[in-house]
């Protein structure tokens, strides 16, 4: 009878730990959205940093590089172009929705619609801090692992008029929360393009160092077009709502 | 300030590495310390013009006196420097032309030089609100053929990719609460964009309401001793691809031209002081390729210009004044220069404008292709403008306008076509 209890307890134990894993709860995939945007900018009271974005493939190895000047807090953007002297001085200006584009010696901004992108793949979204958390609801899809390094799979889509793409799949590394790999998604769930994202940089974030983004290549899904993106000068700080006023922005 | 244009060459090569010297102590790291940025465009072309000489309205080039052909040279600085909350920002500009028109047969050349500050001002920003102070472009709304919700920039200068235009001389406050945003102004000149009509010392109250995918702006203005503008502009964003918006504008403008009956005895014209109240609306929409090239229509309906019938009388008393110029050229150039330098500043009431452009933000092309139509006597003009980086600091530019229409009509009264060539050097 003793050795019957043994097996059944032996036997419970053994169906614990084998249904374990099954039984856990999945993380929380808003969770480590927000964690992971707090690497792309997302969740800070503002963002001062420069962007030099590379174009490459099909139709833009004769373009010259680009380095912006990127403020942005909240939904609002505004960049401006550094480089290359043709386009020094340029700005474009995004809030929610609504875009402008000047240059010098333009009479006034010049309103445009979302889909104008900033400059080959890249879009203004990507340019500007990520706040993924507040524009996509975030699933919880699966673990996967991108080169040698696990991540938690999510799947992202567009919760609001103000995001830039309508689905993404999006690839969060488990030891370190910052996401490392995306695609963005048609609404039919067609891969329009694919990205990868570099850390090289630190922000201080209450007290402590946080990894930044110093790099996200974006290619086309369907042909071999590319732009790389490197992200510096990074300053965590607010930024005036003033600097978002389209009559400012000349 | 007009200096000499010998000089205007050495005065802008100084200044430009005088600003080159400036731009060293260029620091951005620290919010403490100026940011400096700056650049100077010089601009070369040459443009010819085909003129009509049977023009009605200026028979052989007697009264507009139009360029035949054009070289010029167009010195354009933008120079800035940013501290905390202040901004300061000066745009001067340099030209030197040298011209030459044919008059009655006769051809002439002459070289001018002018230097203008385009704008100057400094900038308070504190918060949520801004001060401004000294000559800005006080420009806004989403129309590019006109923009009637603007008392001082009427002509939004978008159709023209080689205009310059100036700032008005002003002090100004903005201020965000929430959603909204109301900027209180005081206009103290406008003579740098219309000498002959300063809209000077005007007050000006502007009220935005800006939401996640609309602006919807009101103005109202009113310059000291003159009747009051009441205007307004809104846009939306229904989706990635669409901007639609539309403009409005009432006014009375300072004059009225206005042909007086054809055969009549006494003046041709007869101008009335101030112009009848007008309503002046613009309805637009902006649809943007996967590519990012932009199709733009745009219906203006222009209440201050000529109706067909004194449209009709406008030519037909402007081929008498020429025909009287020929015994007693006194009066019938007087007549015809009245008629040239007072028009409506449409001359037509209803206006289609169609462009496809690129993406103007991607580096090293850009074009564009446009076509203005007036709707009451069908006369137009087709613009086309292509702009190409050449090399790191150069790229070069073609823009070719041609006008259809007759003799009498709105596109097709002065010239025929007009093609311009011309390379811009990014010094610095």
């Amino acid at each position: 009878m003793t050795l019957d209890r043994q097996q059944f307890l032996l036997t419970a134990l053994l169906a614990t730990l084998a249904m374990g894993p099954a039984c856990a709860a999945e993380p929380d995939a808003m969770e480590l959205l927000k964690t992971a945007d707090q690497g792309r900018g997302g969740g800070l009271p503002g963002l001062v940093w420069q962007v030099r974005a590379h174009n490459s493939g099909t139709g833009a190895d004769d373009q010259p590089d680009q380095t912006l000047l990127v403020k942005a807090a909240g939904e609002s953007s505004v960049a401006e172009v550094l480089d290359p002297p043709s386009s020094r001085g340029a700005k474009i200006l995004q809030v929610s929705r609504n875009m402008w584009l000047t240059k010098p010696g333009l009479k006034k901004p010049v309103a445009i619609s979302p889909r104008q992108r900033l400059t080959g793949q890249a879009s203004i979204g990507d340019i500007a801090a990520t706040n993924y958390a507040k524009d996509y609801t975030a699933t919880y899809l699966r673990e996967e692992t991108v080169g040698d390094e696990p991540c938690h799979v999510l799947d992202l889509k567009s919760a609001n008029r103000q995001s830039t793409y309508d689905r993404i799949t999006y690839w969060v590394s488990i030891r370190r929360g910052i996401a490392v790999q995306a695609d963005f998604l048609s609404l039919s769930g067609k891969k329009l393009k694919s990205a990868t994202f570099e850390y090289g940089n630190k922000i201080n974030l209450s007290g402590r160092s946080v990894a930044f983004v110093s790099r996200m290549s974006i290619a086309d899904a369907l042909t071999d077009a590319r732009t790389v993106m490197e992200y510096s000068n990074i300053k965590a700080q607010a930024v005036s709502s003033t600097e978002f006023d389209v009559g400012n922005l000349q | 300030m007009k200096p000499r244009p010998r000089s205007l060459w050495l005065w802008a090569m100084a200044a430009a590495c005088g600003t080159a010297h400036a731009s060293d102590s260029d620091s951005g790291a620290e919010d403490s310390a100026w940011r400096t940025t700056h650049t100077f465009e010089a601009w070369f072309y040459a443009a010819r013009t085909d003129v009509r000489n049977d023009a009605v309205l200026n028979p052989g080039n007697a009264v507009a006196r139009l360029n035949g052909v054009q070289g010029l040279f167009d010195g354009r600085f933008n120079l800035r420097a940013e501290q905390g909350p202040w901004q300061l920002v000066a745009n001067p500009r340099l030209v030197e032309q040298r011209s030459e028109r044919t008059v009655n047969g006769d051809t002439r050349s002459d070289v001018t030089g002018s230097g203008r500050l385009s704008q100057g001002f400094a900038r308070y920003k504190d918060g949520d609100s801004a001060w401004t102070v000294g000559r800005e472009l006080f420009a806004w709304g989403p129309a590019n053929f006109r923009s009637p919700s603007n008392p001082f920039y009427f002509d939004a200068g978008r159709t023209n990719p080689l205009a310059s235009t100036p700032g008005v001389d002003l002090a100004r406050y903005t201020v965000g609460l929430g959603s909204f945003r109301v900027t209180g102004a005081y206009v103290f000149s406008t003579s740098q964009v219309l000498p002959a009509e300063d809209l000077g010392h005007s007050a000006l109250l502007k009220v935005d309401q800006q939401g996640s995918a609309h602006l919807v702006s009101l103005i109202a203005s009113q310059q000291r001793g003159g009747a009051p503008f009441l205007g307004g502009f809104a846009q939306f964003t229904p989706d990635d691809a669409w901007l639609l918006y539309g403009e409005f504008g009432s006014q009375r403008l300072p004059h009225l031209l206005s042909p007086n009956a054809v055969g009549s005895q006494g003046p041709f014209y007869s101008l009335q002081q101030p112009a009848p109240r007008s309503l002046d609306a613009l309805l637009g929409a902006n649809y943007t390729l996967e590519n990012g090239q932009a199709l733009i229509a745009e219906y203006l309906h222009n209440s201050g210009g000529y109706s067909a019938g004194s449209a009709q009388a406008y030519f037909q008393q402007a081929r008498a004044a020429g025909m009287l110029a020929q015994r007693l050229p006194t009066l019938g150039l007087a007549a015809l220069g009245q008629a040239l330098g007072q028009q409506p500043r449409l001359l037509g009431r209803d206006y289609l404008w169609l462009n496809w452009q690129s993406n103007p933000q991607v580096p090293g092309l850009f074009w564009r292709l446009g076509w203005s139509q007036n709707l009451g006597d069908h006369s137009g003009q087709a613009m086309a403008y292509v702009e190409k980086s050449l090399a790191p600091k150069l790229s070069g530019f073609v823009s070719l306008a041609a006008n259809r229409g007759s003799v009498q009509s709105d596109y097709g009264s002065l010239w025929r076509s007009s093609l311009l060539l011309g390379v811009k050097w990014f010094v610095f």
